[in-house]
C-alpha cells in the first residue's frame, strides 16, 4: 500500500484549532469542582470554531445546544433540556430546576454555541445561575469580542471563567492538513497553497471551498497534481462580495 | 443484550427501561432522588433479569461510574453510589470495564451533524472520527442515506459531478441527546422519542 501525502483516515486533531479547543474542555472538565468551570472559546466568523469543536466534544461525550438570534429564554431552556434528555414542560423557572438537577451530576461538559445571542437577548444571567447550582463544565462559543462583551455587561459572570482562549486563524501546517482531507488523491503544492491561505484570510471554511474547487479542477482536467502555475489565474473564493458589472 | 427488538418496546404503553440505556437510566434517576441505591432497587424499576443488572452494575463500578460504599442495608443488600455521571447517553462498558466502541460512531455523527451545520459526506466522517473510534466516508454515507429517508435531514445542495452534496439536521428534528439506531431491517428508531421513525414514502418502497 502506498502512503499518500497526509494520512486521509486520520482525525483532525492535528489542526491548530482543535488541538485548542481539546485542550480547553478536558481541562474545564478536569477542573476541581471549588473553582469556576465557565471557559470560552471565540474568534473571528470563518475561523472554524464549531467544526474545530466537534472532536474535542466528541472526545468527551459533550452535550451541545447552538443559540438562535430569534431564541427567547424559554425557547433556550426548552432546546437545552431536549438536548439533555430532560422533559421540556413548565414554566422557565421549572425548566431552570429541571436543567440544573440533570447538569449537578453529570461529568459530561455542556457546550453553548452562538453564545453572543444569549448575551444580546439578555438571558446571560440564567446560565450563570445554571452553572453556579449545577457546577457544570460549561464552554461558550461565540465571536471574536464576546470576553468584551462579558465583561463589560456582567462582572459576576466574568468572575465565573476560569480562561478566555482565542481561536486561531489557520496556517500553513493546517492548510496542509485540510488538503489530505480535501483532495486526498491530489498533490496540492505549497505555492498554490499559500496563494489559498492567503485569498482566504486564513479562514478555515474559505479554505475548505477554495480546496475542493482545486479538486473538482483536477478532477476535469485530469490532474494528479496542481500547483500555482497550473492553475493560473482562475478564481478562487476570497468571501468578498462581487464586484458591480459595467453598465 | 436486549432480546426483544427495540420497536416492540417502543410501543408497549407501560415503557419499562431495559437494557443498558434503561439501567443507566434508572441509576441516574435514581441518584437525583437519594444518595445511594442497591441492586434491587435498579432491579425492580426494570424487568430484565436480575443477572442482567447485577452485569451491567458490575461493569459501571469496573469503569468508575459507580462505587460501592461499603455500607449495606438492614438486609445486607450492597449500596451503590453514583460516582461519575456521563450524561445522558449510557456508557456503553465491556466485561472488565473498558469502553466498548461499539455504537459510538452513529453517536459521534449525531453529535457533528448538529454542530457542523451544512455538511458533506466527507465532513461529516472526518469530524466524527476520534483515535478510538473511526468514521469512514462509507459509514457516513449510510448513516446519512437512512436519516434523510426518515425524515431528520434536508438536502441543501443536491451534488452535481465532483460537487459534494451537502445536507442539515432540520431543526424540529434535533430530537435529543441519544443518536438515532438504524436497526437491521433499516428501519430507524428514536430512541430519544422511543418509536420507530415511519420512513417517507412508506415502508415498501425499496431502495
Amino acid at each position: 500500500m502506498t502512503r499518500k501525502p497526509m494520512e486521509t483516515n486520520g482525525t483532525i486533531a492535528p489542526l491548530t484549532n482543535v488541538a485548542l479547543f481539546a485542550e480547553l474542555i478536558e481541562r474545564v472538565a478536569n477542573a476541581p469542582r471549588h473553582l469556576p468551570r465557565m471557559a470560552s472559546f471565540t474568534g473571528f466568523s470563518g475561523y472554524g470554531k464549531t467544526v474545530a469543536a466537534t472532536y474535542g466534544a466528541n472526545k468527551t461525550r459533550a452535550r451541545y445546544v447552538e443559540v438562535g438570534e430569534s431564541w427567547t429564554k424559554a425557547k433556550f431552556c426548552r432546546a437545552l433540556l431536549t438536548e439533555l434528555g430532560g422533559d421540556t414542560r413548565g414554566t422557565v423557572a421549572d425548566m431552570v430546576d429541571r436543567i440544573i438537577e440533570t447538569l449537578i451530576t453529570s461529568t459530561a461538559p455542556l457546550i453553548i454555541d452562538e453564545f453572543d445571542h444569549v448575551v444580546r437577548r439578555g438571558y446571560m444571567e440564567t446560565v450563570r445561575e445554571i452553572h453556579d447550582k449545577s457546577n457544570a463544565p460549561i464552554i461558550l462559543i461565540g465571536e471574536e469580542l464576546l470576553p468584551l462583551t462579558i465583561a463589560g455587561k456582567s462582572e459576576r459572570f466574568h468572575n465565573r471563567m476560569l480562561d478566555w482562549v482565542a481561536a486561531e486563524p489557520a496556517d500553513a501546517h493546517d492548510a496542509r492538513v485540510l488538503a489530505g482531507f480535501y483532495c486526498p488523491d491530489l498533490t496540492v503544492e505549497d505555492d498554490l497553497l499559500d496563494l489559498i491561505l492567503k485569498t482566504s484570510e486564513r479562514r478555515v471554511r474559505r479554505i475548505c471551498v477554495n480546496l475542493e474547487r482545486v479538486r473538482e479542477f483536477a478532477r476535469t482536467e485530469g490532474l494528479k497534481k496542481v500547483g500555482r502555475e497550473t492553475w493560473g489565474d482562475r478564481a478562487l473564493f476570497s468571501g468578498l462580495a462581487p464586484k458591480a458589472r459595467a453598465v | 443484550m436486549a432480546r426483544i427488538p427495540v420497536d416492540v418496546m417502543a410501543k408497549i404503553t407501560v415503557r419499562v427501561p431495559r437494557g443498558q440505556q434503561g439501567y443507566w437510566e434508572i441509576i441516574r434517576d435514581l441518584a437525583r432522588r437519594q444518595d445511594t441505591f442497591t441492586l434491587r432497587e435498579v432491579d425492580m424499576a426494570s424487568n430484565a433479569r436480575k443477572d442482567t443488572v447485577r452485569d451491567y452494575l458490575k461493569r459501571l463500578a469496573r469503569a468508575g461510574y459507580v462505587k460501592e460504599t461499603g455500607e449495606t442495608t438492614v438486609t445486607g443488600s450492597k449500596l451503590y453510589r453514583l460516582d461519575r455521571d456521563a450524561g445522558p447517553v449510557a456508557p456503553s462498558l465491556r466485561r472488565d470495564g473498558t469502553e466498548s466502541t461499539q455504537g459510538l460512531g452513529q453517536d459521534h455523527m449525531w453529535r457533528a451533524m448538529k454542530m457542523l451545520g451544512e455538511f458533506s459526506v466527507r465532513d461529516l466522517a472526518v469530524a466524527a472520527r476520534t483515535e478510538t473510534v473511526s468514521v469512514s466516508v462509507e459509514t457516513a454515507k449510510t448513516y446519512i442515506a437512512r436519516l434523510q429517508r426518515h425524515g431528520y435531514l434536508a438536502c441543501v445542495v443536491e451534488g452535481i459531478g465532483p460537487r459534494p452534496s451537502t445536507w442539515r439536521l432540520k431543526p424540529s428534528m434535533n430530537t435529543g441527546p441519544l443518536a438515532p439506531m438504524v436497526q437491521r431491517t433499516k428501519l430507524v428508531f428514536d430512541p430519544n422519542l422511543k418509536k420507530v421513525m415511519e420512513p417517507e414514502g412508506g415502508i415498501h418502497e425499496t431502495d
